[in-house]
């Protein structure tokens, strides 16, 4: 088997096979490099941002870019290392310079910060050295996931109302003795892991969101692969968040945080490319080895010609412990065969949807997640669910309904109803609470009253997250904001 | 000793506990986790509760017209008997005005929609709703196993929507009746939601949630009051209602890749049992991009009676779905009596038997 890409002459053996077509190593890579730096130069602004434009001392000539790096996302990876070749040529073809100059920014936890660095170190030390070299043309920044609740100094507390899904909410400062931590969000107030692995990735994407926001980034380049787009999308679709798709996809506007507009538009530079493709990229680089929670044995699905590995099929989760986008990614899987371009057709229907039409009186933001809310989700939810009983008749109802009331749950003192009710009160004597103020999405609010424990979330005011709204010149702040600090060229530690 | 014989409950003292109420009443106990949202209902606040959104749901969207006459599809199966009884109840409890006539569309699937057919006329009787049936063989001269038997088992239910919608659009005009009701539950909307995204069938896009539709090119409105209610929900009350139904699936079983996505829902519905309503208001809120003008083309009604040249129905082409559809049945009919002189009658018991063979 032959690359179908060589020129005749010298064709090397195949190595990689997709979309029906046998490449060898060199010509694979090409085609995956190819195919991001197309999305890379889909329009006019981003062509702009990457190209070298002379003079260098215009302001401006050099742009900014984000690229969000998770190590147990092999799609940031591989674009990173496109990016990072991307930069190469630059230099060598612009004597030094480059179009742009690309910030890597990794989000850790308590668990895995040192293993976090550690790969990053090597992955530096490896694989960009040459790069590294040059200064300020590539940092790496980490931040801490709970800097999410250290810089706000409000939280609200959201509940849902079980009787007509009304929401709630009381807001209170934070103190040094009421921070919040993610193990405690996760811990203490999850019911599921799917509710986990939702609240988490708000989080991150948040402070992605509000890191690039501060520092006057032009682009946020994320690393989803065609596959993992049309994942979100569904995933999105059966969590109540379609409304949300067109937004999430966009790469036309310049993105909102918080109602007020952003510098910065997001990019989607692997979204021609499925999965399979992304982890034969990593197998052909030697990349995986600086991923982490991938262990060895576990080869992810790929179209390299021998197999390094394949899927393996023993010890499936059990489905109640899966979460939402795992499911969603085991139905991709199981129906790729036979239903092969079912992603590339996810991917391009979700490109053609738009903002829906609003009915709310007022434009407003959900809470929790900052995506738009476009309908009143307790007004609907509230309209299609009855939760008024059947009367009470008989001798016998008439006594065990006695009984109830008589009983610690009758009487009101499950921590859920204590809690519902000084909202509730807290709600009608505070001035500063607008009425019908729409505080939660639709997706939001069905996870709170479904998958988080007692209906209710204490969450963070991202209004009083310490944000300036000009992010030029903010470094002090920012410095206080997000444990950050650099490894670059002069080779820190 | 944990079981306790059914008595008379004036009497015996109780052994319900406090914590195994129902969370509505707080009188009777709990009985079933309600599939919607896991609530735990007794049997009585189950049933009002599902039939009340229902009434919620016809209300809201102003379904039906005091003096409309409105005809339940029904088929016998679950959603349509559910359906039948449900107007009825809630046409006498909350004086909708409505005259209800049960239509049913014999198919021609025997082993299938003849047994199920009999439950539809037990179910006239046992309601007192007037019956109308029509069937496939009399309006286009060919009955669903014939269908098969030259168009082969994948394309069945292509064709058998086709019919079976103009059919009930048909039986319903003869019958003088503009709106068409379908027992459509929340699972098939979802589904649907689904379906119509991994496909890639944007012109439905937009409006495969809406609960009352009107083609272009037919005068017949159908609605769907049963758009929020979950399918476990309508069994579980047909259940309680001991409402006399037919459960055999059709032998011609759905489309594969409908099977799979049926099958994430039931994973997904494990994770979240809201699900099926979340996915309905996703796709409440999918909007096309404006682009081309031919989203705009279908809203406009349908004028002036464009005719099918072939069959007299409305239709907005030439030649209408149905017609065009059996024109292609008429050739291959042709060519098969040609090559095999068997009997079609039945394709479907063939099948079934073919099938037991192989085990
Ligand atoms: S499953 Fe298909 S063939 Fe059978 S009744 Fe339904 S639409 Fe017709
Ligand atoms: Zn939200
Ligand atoms: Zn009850």
């Amino acid at each position: 088997m032959e690359c179908q890409r060589c020129p005749a002459s010298a064709r090397n053996p195949a190595t990689v096979e997709s979309r029906k077509e046998k490449f060898c190593d060199e010509c694979f890579i090409k085609f995956v490099s190819t195919k991001q730096r197309k999305q890379m130069m889909k329009d006019e602004y981003f062509r702009n941002l990457f190209k070298v434009i002379y003079p260098f001392e215009k302001e401006g000539s050099v742009s900014k870019i984000l690229l969000p790096l998770s190590l147990s996302d092999s799609g940031s990876l591989v674009m990173l290392d496109i990016v990072h070749d991307l930069l190469l040529e630059q230099t060598k073809q612009h004597n030094n310079r480059t179009g742009f100059t690309v910030d890597v920014l990794t989000v850790f936890t308590e668990e895995n910060v040192s293993v976090i660095k550690e790969r990053m170190e090597s992955l530096i030390n490896e694989k960009m050295s040459q790069l590294n070299k040059i200064s300020n043309i590539f940092n790496v920044h980490f931040i801490d996931v709970n800097e999410f609740f250290n810089n706000a100094s409000e939280v609200s507390t959201f509940i849902i109302d079980n009787e007509n899904f009304e929401i709630f909410s009381k807001s209170k400062s934070v103190d040094d003795s009421n921070i919040l931590t993610l193990k405690e969000i996760l811990g203490k107030y999850c019911l599921n892991n799917s509710s986990r692995s939702d609240l988490i990735s708000i989080i991150k994407t948040q402070l992605i969101k509000h890191f690039a926001y501060e520092n006057g980034y032009n682009a946020i380049m994320w690393g989803h692969s065609m596959t993992k787009l049309s994942e979100v999308i569904i995933s999105l679709v059966v969590k109540g968040k379609g409304s949300q798709i067109a937004t999430f996809l966009d790469s036309e506007s310049f993105d909102t945080l918080n109602n007020k507009p952003c510098k910065y538009k997001n990019l989607y530079p692997m979204k021609d490319l499925l999965s399979v493709e992304i982890e034969s990229f990593l197998q052909i680089r030697n990349l995986a080895q600086f991923l982490i929670n991938v262990e060895e044995t576990n080869v992810k699905p790929n179209c390299l010609i021998a197999r390094k590995s394949l899927p393996s099929l023993g010890q499936q989760k059990l489905v109640k412990n899966m979460t939402i986008n795992e499911i969603t990614n085991k139905y991709f899987q199981d129906i790729q065969n036979d239903y092969s371009n079912i992603i590339s057709t996810v991917l391009r229907t979700a490109d053609k949807l738009t903002q829906p039409k609003s009915s709310m009186a007022k434009p407003s933001q959900c809470q929790i997640c900052q995506s738009k809310i476009y309908t009143n989700p307790s007004n609907w939810l509230n309209r299609i669910t009855v939760t008024s009983p059947y009367p009470v008749e008989t001798t016998e109802e008439k006594y065990l309904f006695k009984q109830w009331q008589d009983s610690k749950l009758g009487q009101s003192h499950t921590h859920y109803v204590e809690l519902l009710n000084e909202i509730k009160q807290g709600a009608s004597n505070s001035l500063d609470v607008e009425d019908g103020d729409v505080k939660l999405c639709y997706g939001c609010l069905i996870l709170l009253n479904t998958s988080i424990k007692d209906k209710n979330l204490v969450w963070p005011k991202v209004d009083t997250m310490d944000i300036t709204a000009n992010a030029t010149n903010n470094n002090k702040e920012l410095s206080q904001i997000l444990d950050q600090f650099e490894i670059n060229s002069d080779g820190e530690e | 000793m944990s079981f306790t014989a059914p008595s008379d409950p004036v009497n015996k003292p109780t052994k319900v506990k406090v914590s195994q109420l129902c969370e509505l009443c707080h009188s009777r106990k709990a009985l079933i986790r309600r599939p919607k949202n896991l609530s735990k209902l007794c049997k009585q606040c189950f049933c009002l509760v599902f039939e009340t959104e229902i009434h919620n749901t016809i209300v809201a969207n102003n379904l039906f017209q005091r003096g409309e006459k409105v005809a339940v599809g029904a088929s016998g199966g679950k959603d349509s008997t559910v359906l039948a009884h449900m107007l009825k109840l809630l046409n006498d409890r909350y004086d909708y005005g409505i005259e209800i006539v049960l239509l049913s569309i014999d198919e021609g699937i025997i082993g299938y929609r003849d047994d199920s057919l009999a439950t539809v006329k037990r179910n006239q009787q046992q309601y007192g709703l007037p019956l109308e049936i029509f069937s496939f063989k009399d309006l286009y001269d060919w009955t669903m196993d014939e269908i098969v038997s030259v168009a082969g088992i994948r394309n069945s239910c292509t064709y058998c929507g086709v019919f079976r919608r103009q059919s009930l659009d048909r039986g319903a005009a003869k019958l003088g009746i503009s709106h068409v009701v379908t027992g459509h539950n929340a699972d098939d909307m979802a589904e649907t939601v689904l379906m119509n995204i991994l496909r890639g069938d944007v012109a439905r896009l937009e409006k495969s949630t809406a609960i009352i539709t009107q083609s272009s090119g037919s005068p017949i409105k159908r609605s769907k009051p049963f758009k929020y209610s979950y399918q476990k929900e309508i069994v579980l009350y047909a259940h309680y209602m001991k409402l006399d139904y037919f459960s055999t699936e059709c032998t011609y079983a759905p489309e594969a890749f409908r099977g799979t996505a049926r099958e994430y829902m039931k994973n997904l519905e494990a994770v979240r049992p809201s699900c099926i309503i979340d996915i309905i208001q996703s796709g409440e809120n999918l909007a096309l991009k404006a682009k081309k003008s031919n989203a705009r083309k279908r809203v406009v009604k349908f004028v002036d009676g464009n005719r099918c040249a072939r069959c007299g129905y409305l239709s907005s082409n030439n030649i209408c779905k149905a017609c065009m559809l059996l024109e292609g049945l008429e050739k291959s009919r042709a060519q098969v009596a040609i090559e095999n002189d068997t009997s079609a009658d039945g394709a479907a018991l063939k099948l079934r038997a073919l099938e037991k063979l192989s085990f």
